[in-house]
């Protein structure tokens, strides 16, 4: 999972959040891309930093109450779907 | 726009209108967080969620089970952000006081960025940036779905969150060289998004 290279400090922001393998790594790169103290390791770093905040704005949005009207609306449609309704 | 209140066919039938309905609720949340992601306006995000459902509804013969449709609602609900943007004349958004006014902002994490801060930058992208790095960076799209979201190429997606990444990382002060150099770069970002002043 990490890079490997010798003597390299792992190139860590912090764990994984449990969306992250669904898109958090913008740019695949395979391990040997990454060297130490390069600018690869730079843009993993403000790449993770960057798909950890996107995750926790969308969410921090997931998580908000839905508004009723979508509800309601939703329970319309039906009605009016029904054959009862023709 | 035109057939909004259009009826759906007859010839669906009750199990399959409940699990399309079934289907719509679920997605709500995700369609929801991509309206505001994308719009950057809480009332305006959920006028188009209403839009999108409408129009969901209307054309539900044209979802094909099976299929994402988390993707099929976000087409819908970005074709219809598009085609009123458009209309409207409606280039040039506000990005004062977007979100923060009527959603709370949990704390941040520790090293995380400031969520405040990220959504300000986020707000300033373009939105044919903004839309696929939320797709592909936090709804859970593939870079394909994403691509036929908006119609665009692969190519395209990937290339417009790579400018999307480097321009949050310029607004957000992350993208200097000695930005993340010296120290912990966890630390290093929590000190550059004024996150927490224990520079001692």
């Amino acid at each position: 999972m990490e890079p490997t290279a010798k003597g390299e400090p792992p190139v860590e922001v912090g764990e994984p959040a449990d969306g992250a393998k669904a898109g958090g790594d913008f740019r695949p790169q395979s391990p040997s891309a990454i060297s130490p103290g390069d600018s690869h390791r730079k843009d993993h770093l403000v790449s993770d930093a960057i798909g950890k905040a996107l995750q926790a704005h969308y969410r921090a949005l997931t998580d908000a109450p839905l508004p009723d009207r979508f509800r309601v609306l939703l329970a319309q449609l039906e009605a009016k779907d029904s054959p009862d309704d023709q | 726009m035109t057939n909004d209140s259009a009826p759906t066919p007859a010839k669906r039938s009750n199990g399959q209108t409940q699990a399309f309905r079934d289907g719509l609720v679920a997605q709500m949340p995700s369609l929801r967080a991509f309206a505001i992601s994308l719009s950057g306006r809480l009332e305006y995000a959920d006028d188009l969620v209403q839009e999108t459902l409408l129009k969901a509804w209307a054309n539900a013969d044209s979802y094909q089970p099976g299929t994402n449709m988390r993707a099929w609602l976000f087409t819908i609900l970005r074709n219809t952000f598009f085609s009123l943007r458009r209309q409207q004349g409606r280039e040039v958004q506000d990005t004062d006081g977007i979100y923060s006014q009527h959603l709370a902002t949990p704390a941040s994490q520790e090293g995380a960025l400031d969520l405040a801060d990220f959504r300000a930058a986020l707000a300033k992208l373009p939105a044919e940036q903004r839309e696929v790095l939320v797709m592909v960076g936090a709804s859970g799209l593939s870079y394909e779905e994403a691509a036929a979201v908006c119609n665009v190429a692969v190519g395209t997606v990937k290339s417009r969150i790579s400018r999307a990444r480097a321009t949050l990382a310029d607004l957000l002060g992350i993208s200097g060289p000695h930005d993340l150099g010296g120290g912990s770069p966890a630390d290093a970002i929590v000190k550059r998004s004024g996150f927490m002043d224990s520079s001692g």
